[in-house]
């Protein structure tokens, strides 16, 4: 009971921090907050493709583009509600991982790096190319219908309070339920992936399927992700599907803490903060993110939360 | 019809040579040292930007032509000895896109944001068909062409290019055998990085010059050496030139943009039948 | 008599080298057979090719009556046999305890997503049961990438036989093995061996000749010579085979 209550305390504590967080912090640093929550659902999707299941993609932003397509187009296009607009977008980050996902998971390393950066750039340019359908790199706006209409009850994202509440919930859901899978049998399968997919396959299993499987996960949760942050900025835009999208999610995972769940969410917190905070004091914000980003996996290569376990277990 | 794709297929063969250098650059760093340098695309931009100063200052291009890649080549070393001595591949990643966020962050602040054009050494055209093309462009092929063909002779017939084979076929036998695998390392990087600065100071007049042009031809370069082959030089140059020229020739027929994606899922399809790189023989 | 692993005209090249050279071998069920040869004789690359990891250049595979030939690794074992590696080969991150747990729940038809690693009571009694078998009972916990080598050598037949095989290829099982360990693995091959057929690759001759009932020589690729291991031992193109690769 007492191991029980000391792995939640903590995961308790930063949630009792981050509901108490906009009576607390001005409007500007809990919009800051919210984005950086809709990040780390994208960082740790990727946690879960990379950290966990050892693959390597560089081309996470496709699935962050057609989700947050999916919910502008669901909403403009198809003139559906927020739900199913959000659901829609989910879905259909979801189908595209499983098309590519076909192909790309019969690589690896490099050439499996690689493909999925081809895929999101062959996406990147279609967005373009149909700025009709898309708008481009300019983008297109929207009119973010209330999530939830009924009964006398209206629940708006234009309200800033259920606009962050409503990102924290699913948030808290998406890191519970990878946390869940994370530390399933079917993630147990992942691990031994990580570590040697040969040994895996002798042991009987179709390592294609379950690569097959991470990936789709991993691009669902960038779909959400991609959702999210269209709704916040009622905007989608074909930068939105920019390679440096699946950069910046590699980089946050890999500072934070590859393989924790928990790293990608430090890492992504950690980096976009400082970016938003130096970008007041400096211009050059970017320059001092490099030099963060370099120093810390110089110094801390399993990461942020990776050292913190280990000076914690030593003492 | 015929002079539009042939325009369409020079250009190509311009830019595909433009961007075996890069690749090269990228392919050797690789192969040598076990690192994937996300800020090569930078160092691109860094040689673009360094010849507009040069030329603008100095008004010498063929100079710039020399100072350039030099320049970029010695950052290189300095980068090379300060950070990225002895990494692994997961962890080169994080630090060289920490490096691209710096060079861009650098050049935007010093440069400014505001794209700049620059004019060609010269303006003569050359007939081709019923138009006249750019001399300049022919000029720039040559260019790359002699380094391409340079860095050939370089790898196999000195010995510090035997060296660096060496090293790239087994780094610890190469130790044992007394070569100064430090000092390889180094020049590895400084030839890399000096090979795409020479590129960009080539690119620079048949280009916009601006921080981000990195990040646009980087995915292409990265291609070219998968494709072409881990560690397959030859191969690497010429999926960049195949590269260059599908997409040159899409656009006689297709918009750009659409032209970028037809070569981009022809290259998915190189990658996933014959992923050991297009020139590469399988071995067993 | 029926024969659980057949392989007929069997050849493997790798371009100019032809590894596994024509070779028909029969194995009976609850056969406890050693594969010996000089180096290069073609004994891994065989076992490759029987569990799937490399296509044969020609020839067939059967197991049980059943054309396995070139199928995928995965779906061999699937259908029974199990292999050791040479260079040994686990899950280096996951504990002891989690390697055996991978390799015994391979066996459940669904690996679900939301139920918690490492519950299912059938599946833990085999686990159970494999890390007392193999000794390692002990060293549960303990990272596989921090294992003694011996013991490492244990785990991967533990994983081996936590696929529930009927046949099991043992590749070098004792190598770089104290004669103290090599003695304690050949009670639990002999012991493995009333449930499973077994083939085993091996260097150590005292080894094999105590244990096997059978054994089969390889040599440049040919099986040149099977018997019990007093014909063997006697058999004069055994002698040179091996006389011969010492004096190359």
């Amino acid at each position: 009971m007492k191991r029980r209550a000391r792995r939640v305390l903590p995961f308790a504590v930063v949630v009792a921090l981050a509901t108490a967080a906009p009576f607390v912090l001005s409007e500007f640093a809990t919009s800051l907050l919210a984005e950086i929550l809709i990040w780390s659902i994208l960082a740790m999707g990727l946690d879960l493709l990379f950290g966990y299941t050892g693959m390597l993609s560089f081309g996470q932003a496709l699935y962050f583009g057609v989700g947050a397509y999916g919910i502008t187009l669901g909403v403009t296009r198809l003139g559906w509600a927020f739900l199913p607009s959000l659901l829609l977008a989910v879905i259909a980050a979801g189908v595209a991982a499983g098309i590519a996902g076909f192909f790309a998971v019969r690589l690896t390393w490099h050439y499996f790096a690689i493909i999925t950066i081809i895929f999101s750039l062959v996406l990147y340019f279609v967005a373009l190319s149909r700025a009709d359908l898309t708008g481009g790199e300019d983008g297109m706006s929207f009119e973010v219908p209330p999530i939830v209409d009924f009964g006398g009850v209206e629940l708006s994202v234009y309200e800033p309070l259920v606009e962050y509440y409503f990102v924290l919930i699913v948030t808290v859901i998406s890191f519970l339920l990878l946390r869940l899978i994370t530390r399933s049998q079917l993630g147990l399968v992942f691990r031994a992936l990580r570590d040697n997919t040969n040994r895996a396959s002798l042991l009987g299993y179709d390592t294609l399927r379950y690569r097959w499987v991470s990936f789709v996960i991993a691009g669902m949760f960038g779909g959400l992700s991609g959702a999210l942050l269209a709704v916040k900025m009622r905007y989608a835009s074909a930068s939105y599907l920019f390679w440096t999208v699946s950069g910046d999610a590699v980089i946050w995972t890999v500072v934070g803490g590859a393989g924790t769940l928990v790293g990608p969410i430090v890492g992504t917190a950690t980096l976009i903060t400082l970016r938003d905070y130096l970008s007041t004091w400096f211009e050059n914000h970017q320059l001092f993110t490099g030099l963060i980003a370099i120093v810390v996996v110089l110094t801390a290569p399993q990461g942020i939360v990776g050292l913190a376990r280990r000076l914690t277990t030593r003492s | 019809m015929a002079e539009i794709l042939v325009l369409h297929a020079l250009n190509g063969l311009v830019w595909g040579l433009i961007t075996a250098l890069i690749a090269l650059g990228l392919s050797i760093i690789f192969g040598l040292l076990d690192i994937v340098n996300v800020a090569h695309g930078d160092l691109f931009m860094v040689g673009a930007v360094l010849a507009w100063y040069l030329v603008r200052y100095v008004d010498n291009f063929w100079l710039a032509l020399v100072l350039a890649p030099l320049a970029v080549a010695l950052l290189g070393i300095v980068l090379e000895r300060l950070v990225l001595r002895s990494i692994d591949v997961a962890r080169s990643l994080v630090v060289t896109f920490g490096l691209s966020l710096i060079l861009q962050d650098a050049v935007r602040s010093t440069f400014g944001p505001t794209p700049q054009r620059m004019l060609p050494p010269f303006e003569h055209t050359i007939p081709v068909f019923d138009f006249n093309y750019s001399l300049y462009r022919l000029l720039a092929a040559l260019i790359a062409l002699a380094a391409i063909a340079g860095l050939f002779l370089y790898l196999h017939h000195t010995k510090f290019g035997t060296w660096m084979r060496a090293v790239r076929q087994d780094r610890d036998m190469a130790t044992a055998m007394g070569i100064p695998t430090d000092q390889v390392f180094m020049v590895t990087f400084a030839v890399g990085a000096g090979l795409a600065a020479l590129a960009g100071v080539v690119a620079t007049p048949i280009t916009t010059i601006e921080f981000r042009i990195g990040l646009v031809i980087l995915p292409a370069a990265f291609i070219a050496v998968v494709v072409g082959g881990l560690g397959n030089l030859p191969g690497t140059a010429a999926a960049a030139v195949l590269l260059g020229e599908a997409e040159g020739i899409a656009s006689a027929f297709f918009s750009p943009t659409t032209a970028r994606i037809f070569s981009l899922i022809f290259m998915s399809a190189v990658l996933l039948l014959r992923p050991h790189g297009l020139f590469t023989r399988r071995t067993g | 008599m029926s024969l659980i692993l057949e392989t007929r005209g069997l050849t493997k090249r790798f371009g100019g080298l032809t590894a596994v050279d024509r070779i028909d071998f029969g194995l009976a069920a609850g056969e406890l057979r050693a594969i010996i040869g000089p180096n290069g004789a073609g004994k891994t690359t065989f076992f490759n090719v029987v569990s799937g990891f490399l296509p044969p250049t020609s020839g067939e595979v059967y197991f049980q009556g059943r054309r396995i030939t070139a199928q995928a690794p995965h779906r061999i074992n699937q259908i029974g046999i199990a292999r050791t590696l040479q260079v040994k080969s686990v899950f280096n991150s996951l504990t002891v305890e989690e390697n055996v747990w991978v390799a015994a729940q391979s066996r459940e038809p669904i690996q679900r997503p939301f139920r918690q690693a490492m519950r299912s009571s059938g599946v833990r009694a085999r686990v159970e049961h494999l890390l007392r078998l193999l000794g390692l009972d002990g060293h549960r916990n303990t990272t596989a990438g921090n294992l003694a080598y011996g013991d490492l050598c244990l785990l991967e037949i533990a994983m081996a036989l936590g696929t529930e095989p009927k046949l099991l290829l043992l590749d070098e099982p004792t190598a770089g093995m104290s004669a103290a360990e090599t003695a304690g693995t050949a009670e639990i091959i002999r012991a493995l061996a009333k449930d499973v057929s077994i083939i085993l690759v091996e260097h150590d001759m005292e080894f094999v000749l105590n244990l096997a009932t059978t054994i089969s020589v390889f040599h440049l690729g040919r099986l040149i010579a099977e018997g019990t291991p007093a014909e063997i031992v006697r058999n004069s193109l055994v002698q040179e085979a091996y006389l011969g690769a010492e004096h190359a």
